[in-house]
């Protein structure tokens, strides 16, 4: 499941972190959140998207943009499936320190790191998959929003979960049917469960 | 004046609310009293001004506190917060000095939280709690706490801090110490001096402890 040149990055990119803390910027939670976006959990639940986004998008070529995509774990692991070029894929965060990070941890796999509030309405015309997997993290508004402005062959996938004890997880549901209710897609391919021992994460694929 | 609270979430009831506002009017003329909620108002009493949750950014537990302090909050002047598991002794107008710097977000010293084990700065060195703030609402130094927070990072120092005291001291925001007779701490200072306010941060209370 790990990859030891991803975690030996990360190793790292700690590494930077500490000695900015040492002689400048003192973020020393950077290096518990990279840690947090390296957990088990979430190469598992990451993994699993893209085992399943497999099996509905049967082209090797398009445009995904990843929004909510923390430091690129997702964007790796879609680009272990899709290698070749002509899959675009762009992981994006409103943190604009995803970015810089995006680039150090995963460097030389084709993806392209930005930073990106969808509350700024981008125009999202030209893709054909997007992907959220921080639903739970963001406004039901904004992600009704990008499922309202994707064009209308574009994949949908999203995830989100019930471990409703952050403070951050602002957009939890009990169950995938009510996360999948909540998001009106016009066609469901796909709506699953993925136990992780204290929480479930739910996942729909749809348009 | 403005007394002003928040009641978000199922942990405290209307009443704490409500026994507040009665424990105010007995120790001050003539004041505004808001209620920043994401609860039906029909429970508070009919003098408290009732601000139904101001919507995006959604946040929950104590993060709504803040938002009290954002350009957009319905209310203008000077403001006390208090939390509501707190109880009110005498006018905390009183308690402040003629001198108040009111444009910067004031909150209350909590030297025992100095924790000197290693000799200098660390995570630990959070020595103030915002059991009560005060405030002038609209002032550029209290807004920019409220724009620090709802930016580019809002949901990384969401993760990133436990609650707003750490939030306040590690982000550098514009902060100033109450005056040492503004409030008292249940846990960590026995002696009553006579300060306006009782805080109970870090103790778990029901209303009965409050009376």
């Amino acid at each position: 499941m790990f990859d030891s040149q991803i975690l030996y990055r990360a190793l790292k990119v700690s590494e930077e972190i500490y000695d900015e803390a040492m002689y400048g910027d003192n973020d020393l939670y950077r290096i518990k959140d990279l840690s947090h976006a390296l957990d088990t959990n979430h190469w598992l639940s990451k993994q699993w998207l893209v085992d399943k986004l497999a099996d509905h998008y049967e082209w090797k070529e398009g445009s995904a943009l990843i929004v909510g995509g923390w430091y690129g774990l997702t964007a790796f692991l879609m680009r272990q499936r899709w290698k070749d070029s002509c899959m675009l894929i762009e992981s994006s965060d409103m943190d604009p320190m995803c970015q810089q990070y995006g680039w150090k941890l995963f460097p030389h796999y084709n993806i392209n790191f930005t930073t990106l509030d969808v509350n700024s309405k981008p125009d999202l015309s030209s893709y054909s998959i997007i992907i959220n997997t921080s639903c739970e993290h963001m406004e039901q508004e904004d992600i009704k929003w990008l499922i309202s402005n994707k064009s209308e062959q574009c994949l949908f996938v999203g995830q989100s979960n019930n471990y409703v004890d952050l403070d951050s997880h602002i957009n939890c549901y009990p169950d995938a049917g009510f996360f999948v209710d909540d998001l009106e897609l016009d066609e469901i391919l796909l709506e699953e469960e993925l136990n992780l021992g204290g929480f479930d994460r739910f996942m729909v694929i749809g348009k | 004046m403005n007394f002003v609270f928040c009641k978000f979430g199922s942990k405290y009831s209307t009443d704490y609310v409500n026994k507040l506002v009665m424990d105010l009017q007995l120790v001050v003329d003539s004041a505004n009293f808001i209620c920043y909620t994401d609860y039906n108002d029909e429970q508070f009493l009919p003098e408290i001004d009732v601000v139904h949750n101001l919507g995006r950014p959604t946040l929950k537990r104590v993060w709504p506190k803040l938002r009290l302090l954002s350009a957009d909050f319905p209310i203008s002047g000077k403001c006390v917060y208090l939390d509501l598991d707190t109880v009110v002794k005498s006018n905390p107008f009183d308690a402040l000095e003629s001198d108040h710097d009111w444009s910067t977000l004031h909150t209350i010293p909590a030297p025992w939280k100095h924790n000197d084990r290693y000799g200098r700065i660390n995570s630990y060195d959070v020595t103030h709690h915002s059991s009560a703030m005060v405030w002038e609402a609209g002032a550029s130094n209290v807004t920019k706490v409220w724009d620090h927070f709802n930016g580019e990072y809002r949901d990384y120092f969401m993760r990133k801090y436990v609650g707003i005291d750490r939030f306040l001291a590690h982000e550098n925001l514009p902060l100033k110490p109450l005056p040492s007779n503004f409030a008292r701490s249940t846990k960590h200072q026995q002696e009553d001096c006579g300060q306006a306010i009782v805080t109970f941060e870090e103790v778990d209370v029901r209303l009965s402890d409050l009376v």
